[in-house]
């Protein structure tokens, strides 16, 4: 039970994590100002010896801002520290520090950084991860505690809701459900994030949890998209933001399955904050996609005891709530001040929170490579 | 005065050191990355694929998954498909294009061609993807041109298909086709076509039996070189493709990501052999075309 609970998200979990995003909406209620990056800690990190530090961030949407911002202030309060940071995807990423690590496991490529919930999932089944200190870290304490994972081998701090987008000027009567994938009236509209490219999952197990089945029962959610790729349900597999938001934004496409987020940051690129795209939360709920930062085995004490400074900083309400700010991204530290443009969106209501498809992904992961073949085979083969 | 090295055994033997001395550290460098690379790649194609991790047990159970199961003959084919439409396509567009570049007499004009010819490079391939979306979309450019010249009824689909894939294949491999029929073009003694039109051919005459055989070497290279790049496609069907377009490249890198490196090791061989046979059958085929005209001398 206890087991099954670390890998798993219970429904009293989520209720409560709910709660947790009542209270971060509460507190950061009239629109209070972003605030200040935390200081760093006032002991100087790895005992003020020399160390180098990888860091691994994501690139684009304005995920590089708070880094940048947060290396710059931590190599001034500890001129012993270098970071070097590391853009990339985590679909590139995590091959590269597993190749890396068959060179020698003593220099990992990267010592810590931001990784997804199928990058953390995959160096859990690895053993990838460090555990982390949380005497180390201690703003660990302020994240909910269902972003914990077992033997701490990485920290939540927050998530995507993973749902559909569409062309609000376009299409009057909004998607509400997964199964509006499959609609006629989207026929040949549809767009659906490739599967290798590390999102079309999250469409298959939206639409296999809306029909009864879950990460174990995946089967029927297969055949609906491979059904639907036969007979010219789908546009075309997008593989970046550019691909959908600029078919989107044309009308080429209608509908897409992605991250909420996109949604809200690329309206806010568009003249007068007046873009064509909008979002809908499927009634059967989005799909909750985390997000955790990590220490990367092999790394030496000194790097161990830097990174976890940096992370502790990271973690601080200040820092987590600029970057969720910055990205659209909920936070998963609880008493994180959002901005009011934030605290409107749908995405962020606890009852949307509450109601997030939390997916299996242990059992998603072992299941990955054998998902994918299958989404080549049956769903890209027959489009 | 010219070194005459092959003149005495003395200057054959200095020759043949001299060409080792040039040729040797480049060749010894590259056959040794080969080699390790291969070597390398090989051995991963034989593990074992847990489902989440790579075990180093010998089991070559990803090759039997590989020429069992017949969607990947269908991405092989598809593949061999699309590189052979690319090649012939640029060197249909290629060889005009090189020999009108020859006959262009005024400098300036001679660098424009070039400047258009090899523009394609001078972007990066992604750029060249995302301009082709705009262009090749329902409501872009080649689709408004259609409909206003009243040659569709409606927008056809280009984009998201093997058919925007071709096109803008072809837009980055032209000048990998023309550059190595132009240079053997213009290596081309002008005296021989002036003979012949002395000894009485007509112009197509000289081309066809003199101009066009002595290209042949620049066609093959041409032929061979856009095959190979086509073949190892990746940017162009990933982004145009909209997944319509499935080719070894793309499979190697889902692969990859995915962690199952012993299918992608076998996917990278196949495409390895597949771009070798290809290359050894062509050079086997040019020899023997090459006999023939000299039989017919």
């Amino acid at each position: 039970m206890t087991k099954r609970r670390h890998h798993r998200i219970t429904r009293r979990e989520l209720l409560h994590q709910g709660g947790v995003a009542g209270a971060t909406l509460g507190l950061g209620a009239l629109g209070a100002a972003v605030a200040d990056l935390a200081p760093a800690a006032a002991a100087p990190a790895a005992g003020g010896r020399k160390v180098a530090l990888t860091e691994f961030i994501w690139i684009g949407g304005g995920q590089g801002i708070v880094p940048r911002e947060v290396k710059a202030s931590f190599e001034k309060t500890n001129p012993n520290v270098q970071i070097e940071l590391y853009e990339g995807t985590n679909a590139i990423t995590y091959p590269k520090m597993v190749a890396q690590r068959q060179v020698d496991p003593n220099k990992p490529l990267i010592n810590f950084g931001f990784f997804n919930v199928d990058a953390q999932t995959k160096g859990e089944l690895d053993g990838m991860w460090l555990n982390l200190d949380p005497q180390k870290i201690p703003n660990m304490a302020g994240v909910y505690p269902s972003y914990h994972r077992p033997g701490n081998t990485g920290i939540g701090w927050g998530l995507s809701g993973y749902g559909l987008l569409y062309n609000k000027k376009l299409v009057k009567e909004p998607p509400v459900s997964w199964n509006d994938l499959f609609a006629p009236r989207f026929k040949g509209k549809v767009m659906l994030f490739d599967y290798g490219s590390g999102g079309g999952f999250n469409d298959v197990l939206g639409v296999a949890y809306a029909n009864g089945g879950d990460a174990k029962r995946i089967d029927a959610a297969f055949e609906k998209f491979s059904k639907a790729a036969q007979d010219g349900q789908f546009l075309a597999l997008f593989t970046t933001n550019e691909q959908v938001k600029d078919s989107l934004a044309r009308g080429e496409a209608l509908v897409a399955g992605y991250f909420t987020s996109f949604a809200i940051t690329w309206n806010q690129e568009s003249p007068n904050g007046d873009g064509p795209f909008a979002y809908a939360i499927p009634k059967e709920g989005m799909v909750a996609y985390t997000y955790y930062f990590n220490i990367i085995k092999g790394s030496t004490p000194d790097q161990i005891d830097a990174a976890s400074a940096v992370i502790n900083t990271y973690l601080s309400k200040p820092t987590i709530g600029r970057y969720c700010n910055l990205t659209a991204t909920i936070p998963a530290v609880s008493g994180v001040s959002l901005k009011p443009e934030l605290q409107r969106e749908p995405v962020f209501q606890p009852s949307a929170v509450k109601a997030a498809i939390l997916p299996d992904w242990t059992t998603a992961n072992r299941q990955n490579a054998a998902w994918r073949q299958r989404w080549d085979r049956d769903v890209k083969g027959k489009m | 005065m010219s070194p005459t090295y092959a003149a005495t055994p003395r200057g054959a033997r200095g020759r043949s050191l001299a060409l080792t001395g040039l040729l040797g550290p480049a060749t010894v460098f590259l056959a040794a990355v080969l080699l390790v690379a291969l070597c390398i790649l090989l051995v991963n194609s034989a593990y074992h694929f847990t489902g989440t991790q790579v075990q180093p047990t010998l089991t070559f159970e990803a090759y039997r998954h590989f020429f069992t199961d017949p969607f990947y003959a269908g991405v092989v084919w598809q593949e061999i498909r699309l590189a052979v439409t690319t090649t012939a396509i640029c060197l249909v567009v290629g060889y005009p294009t090189a020999y009108a570049i020859t006959k262009i007499r005024r400098p300036g004009w001679v660098i424009a061609a070039y400047i258009l010819i090899f523009s394609p490079l001078l972007t990066s391939s992604i750029v060249r993807a995302y301009g082709w979306l705009v262009v090749l979309a329902r409501g872009g450019l080649v689709n408004w041109a259609l409909l206003r010249l009243h040659l569709v009824a409606a927008p056809v689909r280009l984009l998201f298909d093997v058919t925007g894939v071709t096109v803008a294949l072809v837009h980055v491999l032209l000048p990998f086709t023309v550059f190595p029929i132009l240079s053997v073009l213009l290596r081309t003694d002008p005296a021989l076509r002036e003979a012949a039109a002395d000894l009485g051919a007509t112009r197509l005459q000289g081309f066809f039996r003199i101009t066009w055989p002595l290209s042949f070497p620049g066609l093959y290279a041409a032929a061979q070189l856009t095959f190979v790049l086509a073949m190892n496609a990746y940017v162009t069907p990933q982004l145009l493709g909209g997944g319509r377009v499935q080719v070894l490249p793309l499979l190697i890198y889902e692969n990859i990501s995915d962690l199952d490196w012993p299918l992608a090791a076998v996917e990278a061989t196949v495409l390895i052999v597949l771009v070798w046979a290809t290359m050894l059958g062509s050079n086997l085929l040019f020899r023997r075309r090459l006999a023939t005209l000299e039989d017919r001398r």
